[in-house]
């Protein structure tokens, strides 16, 4: 079976740019899979998630989605394979009220008024936005108006989803909310019941989270891409990956806070990459008091 | 001597809020406090960061009760020019509050506005682009920066002008690690070299652990704990409801519930647990 997301050999230099933002890197995505890009600022994640959704087109290399090359396709033929979701929300927040926003999408990609309406209930409920659909967005504060950014691209249904730095402005319950609903949309039911989301995108949704808070891809990902100077620095499972102590260092990242504790402590630094279970607070208590 | 910054019974209003954004809040900060302002969303953090510069009422209408007092000041009545040279915030929006064509003339912009003299002024401009990693964008337009280079130019703007007050909402929401450090690190040897007050509000209580030594926790707009960081910590940990604790206060907890002080980096964990040879912090 072909990967969902294919990367071969990707390359990208901005134009009058000394060098290349990402360079040659190859990764694959599968369906219901959520593969992390992470990496210190300027090492190529931004850009990554743009070469993804189509946005910027490689100069060497290919991007294939579902088997087709980007190279190919018309960008709303694009759009309809995968959604980004920026990550300033007011980049991508283009209409007067959160429905027309919830809208836009799906009316662009030609269905009827009342699929149309179907997925604003439907994503507005999944998203607890019912209460706000008729605000402008720019009156919501910031992490309401994030999560309305997040419900217009996941309306349109796209097999593959690109987050580019979700967690930036939300507090740890909205964190968790997040990483709720991602593990359920790329976990093959959809974020709502809604019967007409199926009938436009097969799910499970393949997710692509472009982020520099570790914490969060410990508790999202089950793969990483370590990026560094635009190349692949590592490329594995995100568990393993994540207690890399040296990994991370080699790539200018500082490893999660219990991680970096267990890591100290000599303990297992594995035990610290979810670090919810009882595990590491054995593992600590048994270090009590040693010297 | 009274502190820098007083606040007293301050209740803030929304015009059609249903609940108040602040509900009868005091408390003070003196000079070289470092202070987190911690909650969850819809805490409270920003409109009272906002309401000491006066930005609320003054910019963003809202009924105001109470008393608030920076140096001496009240930032309801007081010029904007006069506040200006006492205290400087960040907003969480930064590419919002930059307007220059260039970082370097961003820099020099509120040096102008105090009437600095040119040659202090190159000086300092020169220090902090040098200080905040930015001189390689002296040139560049600040609206064609990424979104962390913006984030620590608009930090770098309001540490330039050597504030006693610093405000900062959510400084380090757009930045990789590396950076958040950088520029809480500025922030806090504005307090530790020169005797600033800082007020950091964020989420991102994990990076915030090695810098803020004491905390105010909001919730609902009431002060729900104001102490130092480590007993803070284990309110917020006794208190599911209030807002999730740092990852390691979070474990501490568990290691050892009730304890009425929790540390919150790793440093602070291998003391805590009597492990000698703990790495660094960092």
């Amino acid at each position: 079976m072909t990967a969902r997301v294919e990367l071969r050999g990707v390359s990208y230099t901005y134009p009058g740019a000394p060098r290349p933002a990402v360079a040659a890197v190859s990764a694959s995505v599968d369906a219901g899979e959520v593969l992390a890009v992470v990496g210190e600022s300027g090492s190529g994640k931004s850009t990554l998630a743009r070469l993804i959704a189509g946005l910027l087109r490689p100069d060497a290399g290919s991007v294939r989605l579902g088997g087709t090359d980007l190279r190919g396709l018309r960008p709303r033929d694009v759009a309809g394979r995968a959604g980004i979701v920026f990550q300033h929300p007011n980049h991508q927040l283009l209409t007067s009220s959160v429905r027309d926003e919830l809208a836009l999408g799906p009316r662009n990609l030609g269905l009827d008024a009342d699929a149309v309406a179907a997925r604003v209930a439907g994503t507005a409920r999944a998203f607890r936005l019912a209460g706000v659909l008729d605000e402008h967005p720019y009156r919501l504060a910031l992490p309401v108006r994030r999560r309305v950014a997040v419900a217009a691209i996941v309306a349109m249904r796209p097999p593959v989803l690109v987050l580019d730095e979700p967690t930036a402005g939300l507090d740890a319950a909205e964190i968790a909310d997040l990483v709720a609903w991602i593990r359920v949309a790329s976990g093959g039911t959809g974020p709502d019941a809604d019967p007409s989301a199926s009938a436009a995108a097969p799910m499970p949704l393949s997710v692509i989270v472009v982020t520099h808070d570790l914490r969060f891809a410990g508790s999202i990902a089950d793969r990483l891409l370590v990026l560094r100077g635009g190349s692949v620095a590592a490329h594995g499972s995100a568990s393993a990956l994540l207690a890399d102590v040296d990994a991370l260092a080699a790539a200018g990242l500082e490893p999660p806070p219990l991680v970096r504790l267990a890591e100290a402590l000599r303990i297992d630094p594995a035990l610290g990459v979810a670090g919810t279970g009882d595990a590491i607070v054995d593992a600590v208590r048994a270090r009590r008091g040693s010297g | 001597m009274t502190p820098l910054v007083a606040v007293d019974g301050l209740t803030v209003r929304y015009p059609g809020g249903a609940s108040p954004a602040l509900d009868d809040v005091s408390f003070t900060a003196g000079a070289g406090e470092v202070v987190g302002v911690v909650g969850a969303t819809g805490a409270g953090r920003s409109t009272l960061l906002r309401a000491l510069l006066g930005i609320v009422p003054r910019l963003v209408p809202a009924d105001v009760t109470g008393s608030v007092r920076v140096a001496g000041l009240d930032p309801r009545t007081t010029g904007v020019a006069d506040l200006a040279r006492v205290a400087a915030i960040v907003l969480d929006d930064p590419e919002t509050q930059l307007s220059q064509l260039t970082v370097e003339e961003e820099l020099a912009f509120g040096l102008e506005n105090l009437g600095t003299q040119p040659a202090d002024m190159r000086h300092r401009v020169a220090q902090m682009l040098d200080a905040a990693g930015l001189a390689a964008f002296v040139s560049r337009n600040p609206q064609e920066l990424s979104g962390g280079e913006q984030q620590r130019l608009a930090v770098a703007c309001a540490l330039v002008v050597r504030p006693r007050l610093l405000l900062l909402d959510e400084p380090v929401a757009n930045l990789d690690p590396r950076s958040g450090h950088a520029v809480l690190e500025l922030a806090t040897a504005l307090a530790r070299d020169a005797g600033a007050t800082v007020l950091i509000a964020t989420n991102d209580v994990d990076l915030l652990a090695s810098y803020a030594s004491r905390l105010l926790v909001l919730g609902g707009g009431r002060v729900l704990a104001d102490d130092d960081a480590g007993r803070a910590w284990a309110s917020v940990a006794a208190h599911p409801g209030w807002m999730a604790p740092p990852a390691i206060a979070g474990l501490a907890a568990r290691v050892d519930p009730g304890a009425p002080w929790l540390p919150s980096t790793v440093a602070e964990a291998t003391r805590w647990l009597g492990v000698e040879r703990g790495a660094a912090d960092r």
